[in-house]
């Protein structure tokens, strides 16, 4: 049915030739060409009448029809550029220490950057921090979408990119869109970032789950408020602590970060970008409205170590194929085989352990505690608190983590003595409790969610009554 | 007019079948799209392509010699508008299909408009959710079998070109996939004038999907599909002389076909035996 023909005309020879490992025998050259060349099921019937006007090459949905002498389409095998292959490899420590030495004289990799405000003590809210943090961190587009409390950040940003001119930023039509925008603007090569609260950040789940999956740095910070749904829009919460962690559909591990003041505001905004363009993944930062709002003094240093990414970006002319559907580590869509997709998840959270390997949390522990208070975000401050006016010295140990994903399971387990009650106060119905069952017998929970932040007085009384009952 | 200059194929990659059923035009939109992009002197490295979810967003995605963004269902043109927003120098083009850009993002399609962001978006309007297994969209014509309209499709569909027209778009265009008439250059000099455009631009593919809609509504081959179109489709050119009689699955009237500036200016031609 299929073959070669050759036609003479004016002593001219035309090769007309069909693929058959192309051809699907659909029958649209039936259709289209003029000279009824063909028949139904894409046979050569008629290659005299052949005006060799070239519309079946043109047109042929499969590129199966070879016309003239240019019959190499669709031949030999594809080659995909290299470049993707490095895209997919990063996170891996080892090829990153490679690759960073070789780029550092481009200046990319880490390198010492001034701070875009003067060095010093300033005093500024958690959201104000963020906006600085990110700006000294080299952030240079945003995308959001307003919502309260995390509006300021939106506000804040526009405005010093306005006065340094160095960043792009674009109000979009909803969460979803920022976190699209965010990621099309990663890939090309800037450092991007977007801010929002709960009712938002439900909405961005399915997109930030794209950004794992393609490998794309970027941050999102989360300023929870009280839910479920509209909740309380001016109340604070740590209620979406599972939603961080494990919000997106399929595995999609991802770096979550809680600050607990101003200073970490700004430090970790810092730390998020740093591991975003390090390891190529999205990182989110939680805090929430009393942090967000509240006005502190912070100390601003005036060199920042910032770190750029190494791998090729959109627009260089590397022809990446970037794609959310499972791909192979060249870039090509795998769309059912079942190494690709093993090998992919594998990789992924080959990169969570070994970002992992660097744990962020402050761990104040003793073997003759008989308490250890564990907890994130706000709450460790008023953990904090509590424990000073105690006074009980050795008797209460505590544990703040500033790194929630990759959860420093290890840490907690090693640090808390055998026989200590772990106390765990949260500021939503337990959810940091589930994680710390994991390695710690029995854990109290310590839950308030009335919009309210726990208070000092509410973990000590807590502390009292677990102490004696553990006397009895 | 004769193609005979066969540089356009250095646009698609080698080596690989398509992934497209048997029949499918979206072979035809790849390679109309590689012709159109060598016609305007751009270089592979100045463009970039962003597609969505759906077997329109694979026309691109492994296929196009460019750099290549596969986005999640709808979204495209929120990515699409980062990258234009960083990089004004790249050519960006978004391809994608009708439930994608016109059913669950169609308000990232008004926004982008409403903006005017510089890009060049493609719809392969096959009238339902092919990839998913034939479902009725937004595009979907009035009685039309599908999926999930057995008893035809009670819904009346969105006429894109119209819908982006009245946004404030300064070139819209639609045109069949597979030529209907006699030639596809008028098609593909819509293409190079929809990618040259400055400001937001819109072309619309009607490129019927044969194996959900095609085999529900009397029409499983080319040749069917051909008539279809041939009566479905009228050239602006021809609204005026037309005697326009509605078409069983367009009951409404006839779809204009042709590049179209404003509203008023479609409007007028398809005041006249046009979808209301
Ligand atoms: C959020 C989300 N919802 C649903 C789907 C399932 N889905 C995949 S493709 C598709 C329809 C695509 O239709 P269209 O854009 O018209 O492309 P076509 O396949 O018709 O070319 C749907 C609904 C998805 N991938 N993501
Ligand atoms: S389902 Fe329809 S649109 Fe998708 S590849 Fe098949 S024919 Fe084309
Ligand atoms: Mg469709």
């Amino acid at each position: 049915m299929f073959g070669k023909l050759t036609t003479k005309e004016n002593n001219e020879v035309v090769k007309l030739e069909i693929n058959p490992k192309l051809c699907k025998q659909c029958g649209w050259c039936e259709q289209f060409c003029p000279k009824k060349v063909f028949g139904s099921r894409g046979e050569i019937l008629n290659a005299e009448a052949c005006s060799k006007c070239g519309l079946c090459q043109l047109l042929c949905p499969e590129g199966a029809i070879l016309f003239g002498e240019q019959s190499k389409e669709r031949q030999g095998t594809i080659q995909f550029p290299a470049c993707n292959a490095l895209r997919s490899n990063a996170g891996r420590p080892n090829l990153l220490r490679q690759v960073s030495r070789e780029v550092s004289k481009f200046g990319l990799g880490w390198s010492i950057q001034r701070s875009l405000s003067e060095p010093g003590p300033y005093f500024i809210s958690g959201n104000g921090a963020c906006v600085r943090g990110a700006l000294d961190a080299g952030c240079q587009f945003y995308a959001g979408y307003p919502i309260t409390p995390a509006s300021e950040i939106m506000q804040d940003i526009v405005k010093k990119f306005g006065q340094t001119s160095i960043g792009i930023f674009i109000q979009m039509e909803d969460e979803i869109s920022s976190v699209g925008a965010i990621i099309g603007a990663s890939q090309t090569g800037v450092k991007s970032m977007t801010a929002t609260s709960g009712p938002g950040f439900s909405l961005m789940q399915e997109n930030i789950g794209y950004a794992v999956m393609t490998d794309t740095p970027c941050v999102i910070i989360n300023v929870q408020r009280a839910g479920p749904s509209t909740g309380q829009a001016t109340r604070p919460a740590f209620g979406d602590l599972m939603q961080a962690i494990w919000g997106c559909h399929g595995d999609s591990p991802k770096i979550v970060l809680a600050p607990t003041n101003a200073q970490e505001c700004y430090d970790l905004t810092i730390k998020a970008f740093n591991l975003a363009e390090m390891y190529l993944t999205p990182v989110i930062i939680l805090t929430d409205e009393t942090i967000a709002h509240l006005r502190e003094r912070i100390e601003i240093p005036g060199e920042i170590r910032v770190f750029k990414r190494v791998v090729p970006i959109f627009g260089d002319g590397q022809e990446l194929t970037v794609t959310g559907s499972t791909h192979y580590s060249n870039g090509l869509r795998a769309a059912s085989d079942p190494k690709a997709q093993q090998d992919l998840l594998d990789r992924l959270k080959e990169k969570m352990e070994n970002i992992g390997r660097h744990p962020i949390i402050d761990i104040n522990c003793h073997p003759e505690n008989k308490v250890v208070i564990i907890s994130c975000g706000f709450t460790a401050r008023s953990v904090a608190k509590a424990v000073y006016n105690l006074g009980l010295d050795n008797k209460i140990g505590t544990a703040v983590i500033k790194m929630l994903w990759p959860f420093p399971f290890k840490e907690i387990e090693n640090a808390v003595p055998h026989r200590a009650k772990v106390i765990v106060p949260e500021m939503n119905q337990g959810q940091l409790i589930h994680l710390i069952r994991e390695v710690c017998h029995d854990p109290i929970p310590l839950n308030q969610t009335d919009g309210l932040p726990i208070e000092p007085k509410t973990i000590q009384a807590a502390v009292k009554s677990c102490m004696e009952k553990m006397r009895q | 007019m004769k193609e005979k200059n066969l540089n356009w194929l250095r646009w698609i990659k080698n080596g690989q079948p398509l992934q497209f059923c048997p029949s499918c035009q979206y072979g035809t939109i790849l390679r109309l799209l590689a012709c159109a992009l060598e016609k305007t002197g751009l270089e592979p490295k100045q463009v970039m392509a962003v597609s969505g979810i759906g077997c329109a967003g694979w026309i691109t995605d492994r296929y196009l010699k460019t750099d290549t963004l596969h986005t999640t269902h709808g979204r495209p043109i929120s990515f699409a508008t980062g990258i234009k927003l960083v990089r004004p120098d790249l050519k960006v083009i978004v391809v994608s299909g009708d439930g994608d850009l016109a059913t669950i993002g169609t308000n990232h399609l008004v926004h982008a408009v409403r903006r005017n962001i510089n890009l060049s978006v493609f719809c392969a309007n096959n009238f339902l959710y092919g990839m998913t297994g034939g479902q009725a969209g937004a595009t979907t014509p009035r009685n039309a079998i599908t999926a999930t309209t057995p008893q035809g499709n009670p819904e009346q569909p969105l006429d894109l070109i119209k819908l982006v027209l009245s946004l404030g778009c300064s070139m819209a265009s639609r045109y069949p996939a597979m030529p209907i008439g006699k030639s596809p250059y008028p098609t593909i000099d819509a293409i190079v004038k929809t990618l040259k455009h400055e400001g937001f631009s819109f072309f619309e593919f009607i490129s019927p999907c044969v194996t959900h809609f095609g085999r529900k509504n009397e029409m499983p081959n080319p040749g069917k599909l051909k008539e279809y179109l041939k009566d479905l489709l009228i050239r602006k050119e021809d609204i005026a002389s037309s005697t326009s009689e509605p078409t069983p699955l367009a009951k409404n009237g006839k779809l204009a076909q042709g590049t179209f500036e404003t509203l008023i200016d479609y409007l007028r031609f398809t005041e006249k035996g046009g979808q209301q």
